[in-house]
């Protein structure tokens, strides 16, 4: 008899069907799931803003980021600087436009660096077990005892702010997260039917463990990446608020903030809008995680 | 359970090895050289700076130089500050006072606005008091650190002027003055750690109400109001204790930005003033003294965990 399959989100039972699922059934049935759930929809809405902002920015920015026009310092919004301006008059706007650019390759890079190593770790560390399992967990458990924000600052600070080094230090300690959940998802697949039927068809080991059960891990991976997002551009901000991201002239949202301190009483705008937009944008990302955590699994990732 | 103790005592040798690996080697990938920052910026003769390097150890080898620190931090000996001359231990535990301070008064006001938030949520479950908690903790989560810290400082400190921007006053010195400057620092840190206990307490809650055990008081009589708080709080409350734990551990890890923000002088600003000043035995001495607190800090949770809750399993 054919084993009942339940979808990765729902839990729903579905039809059994001959093939595995591809990747563009499991994205569908994501956005479908994420489209029920209104807070998520909001949360999506707003994600897909900011990409777009990002991948846009040239056609969408009214100024030129760096240009400087003292006459026209902390001015507040107007027709033709539509968020204000800053201390030294830059466009407030287009300064936000570019800074999306660098929020949005951060986190990519740092979840993406995070994902590549993290998800295969803890395939194998699940799939093979033994002294492997043994090795890998110690690993990740001594570097769960490390306080992540400050290895953050120290890997920052020592290696200089560039793309790679802040997709290193932020991402690096998201590793030990998906490491755990892919480890302990691997576990509970292992022993089912369809990988026993797998290995009778003689398909070879690495095979069916990357293709056939890892596919059956996305959507714990699913909900993981997207709260890493915005924890990625979090960090990446605070970073930068602290000095230690890109230095100036660069439109970081986090240096924006920092530049902002001096001037606040004088021109809240300056210290107010960055900060809006980096809260909306970390708040969407968690409003996709949680909307597919609530609606996959509300027990799993508590905490 | 003393054996349990003792275990995870053990473990933490490793940990504290690889700590202490990582952190040297990334301190030492820190561009600039520290002969040269003790020296300063003024041209200074060549043989006086490797004799320098030679009394520093600078000349040698980069894992002999890791071997002597990890001898020297055997006996209990940090090094010395390249910029004050001072010896790093004194410095970390001279600023950890008002770390402490401030994460003890985050945690206290963290815990009184997310257990009643995240019980109410429960009790109440889609009602306008759930929503309410619940977009708390979604404004807790998305809001950085910094800018809550900027708003508050704008709004309460520039504004209104009711409390000050910045600046830290010693309890012994003057008890009033030292809350009146630790308020909004502790709001910031509160808020950003009741946002995640709100949550978990209302998950928790909503569970244990589905419970069997509640079904039985509540047929047996017993008052809803008991069962809920008396009950069903406390079960939940033991659970809730690990994502304090770990929220403890977090912020007697000092937080480097609010602290800096604040102009607090805690540890966790010495972290990022050190970086500042390339001011490698003390950056090294206080990352490892936060990491070793964060550590410590956890396995004194877990083992107050299984305390509370015997069912748990230890391995």
């Amino acid at each position: 008899m054919a084993e009942t399959t339940v979808t990765p989100f729902s839990g729903e039972p579905i039809a059994p069907r001959a093939r595995p699922r591809t990747a563009i059934g499991i994205f569908r049935e994501a956005m479908a799931v994420i489209l029920r759930n209104r807070l998520a929809a909001l949360g999506l809405v707003i994600v897909l803003w900011v990409s777009l902002t990002a991948l846009l920015a040239p056609y969408l920015a009214t100024h030129d980021p760096f240009q400087m026009n003292l006459a026209n310092r902390l001015v507040g919004p107007s027709a033709t600087h539509w968020l204000g301006t800053d201390s030294y008059g830059r466009d407030i706007f287009t300064r936000l436009v570019y800074g999306s650019r660098i929020a949005m390759r951060v986190a990519l890079g740092a979840v993406f660096l995070a994902v590549v190593i993290g998800v295969p770790l803890g395939a194998l560390s699940g799939y093979l077990g033994g002294w492997v399992d043994t090795l890998v967990m110690r690993c990740i458990d001594t570097f769960l005892a490390f306080p992540g924000r400050l290895l953050a600052i120290t890997l920052v600070a020592a290696l200089g702010p560039t793309f790679l080094t802040l997709y290193l230090a932020i991402g690096i300690t998201s590793v030990p997260g998906y490491a755990r959940v892919v480890r302990a998802s691997v576990l509970s697949q292992k022993e089912k039917e369809y990988v026993e039927a797998a290995r009778m068809t003689g398909e070879p080991e690495l095979r069916i463990l990357f293709f056939q059960i890892l596919s059956n891990c996305i959507a714990p991976i699913l909900v993981l990446v997207s709260l890493d997002f915005a924890h990625a551009i979090l960090v990446e901000s605070s970073l930068s608020f602290l000095g230690l991201g890109f230095p100036p002239p660069a439109p970081s949202w986090g240096l924006m903030l920092n530049e902002a301190r001096g001037y606040m009483e004088l021109a809240p705008h300056v210290a107010i809008i960055p900060g809006l937009v980096i809260s909306l944008t970390i708040l969407g990302f968690n409003l996709i995680g949680d909307g597919l955590r609530d609606i996959f699994d509300p027990r799993q990732y508590e905490s | 359970m003393t054996l349990y103790v003792l275990r995870r005592l053990v473990q933490l040798v490793p940990v504290f090895l690889c700590a202490s690996f990582l952190i040297f080697f990334i301190v030492h990938l820190l561009p600039g050289d520290p002969a040269q920052v003790m020296l300063g910026e003024e041209r200074y003769d060549q043989k006086q700076y490797q004799l320098l390097r030679e009394k520093l150890g600078l000349d040698q080898p980069l894992y002999v130089q890791y071997f002597n620190w990890l001898k020297r931090l055997g006996e209990g000996d940090l090094g010395q500050s390249l910029r004050t001359q001072r010896p790093v231990w004194d410095t970390v535990l001279e600023r950890y006072p008002a770390t402490i301070y401030l994460a003890l008064a985050s945690l206290v006001l963290g815990i009184l606005i997310a257990i009643p938030a995240g019980t109410v949520a429960a009790v109440k479950q889609n009602t306008p008091w759930d929503y309410w908690a619940m977009a708390f903790a979604l404004f807790g989560i998305a809001v950085p650190n910094f800018w809550f810290a900027l708003l508050l400082i704008l709004g309460f400190g520039l504004y209104l002027g009711w409390f000050p921007t910045l600046g830290y006053v010693d309890p012994a010195t003057n008890f009033a003055m030292f809350l009146w400057h630790l308020t909004l620092p502790a709001i910031v840190l509160g808020t950003d750690m009741a946002s995640t206990v709100t949550r978990y307490v209302r998950a928790e809650m909503l569970e244990q109400l589905k419970l069997d055990y509640v079904r039985t008081a509540r047929a047996k009589g017993v008052p809803r109001r008991r069962v809920v708080y008396k009950h069903a709080l406390r079960n939940s409350l033991i659970a809730a204790t690990t994502v304090i734990g770990l929220q403890v551990g977090r912020l007697l890890g000092g937080s480097t930005v609010v602290e800096t923000i604040f102009a607090w002088p805690g540890v966790g600003r010495l972290v990022l003033e050190a970086v500042y000043a390339r001011d490698y035995p003390l950056l090294q001495g206080a990352v490892l003294f936060l990491a070793c607190t964060y550590v410590i800090v956890n396995l004194l949770v877990d083992v107050l965990y299984k305390w509370l809750d015997p069912r748990i399993s230890l391995n």
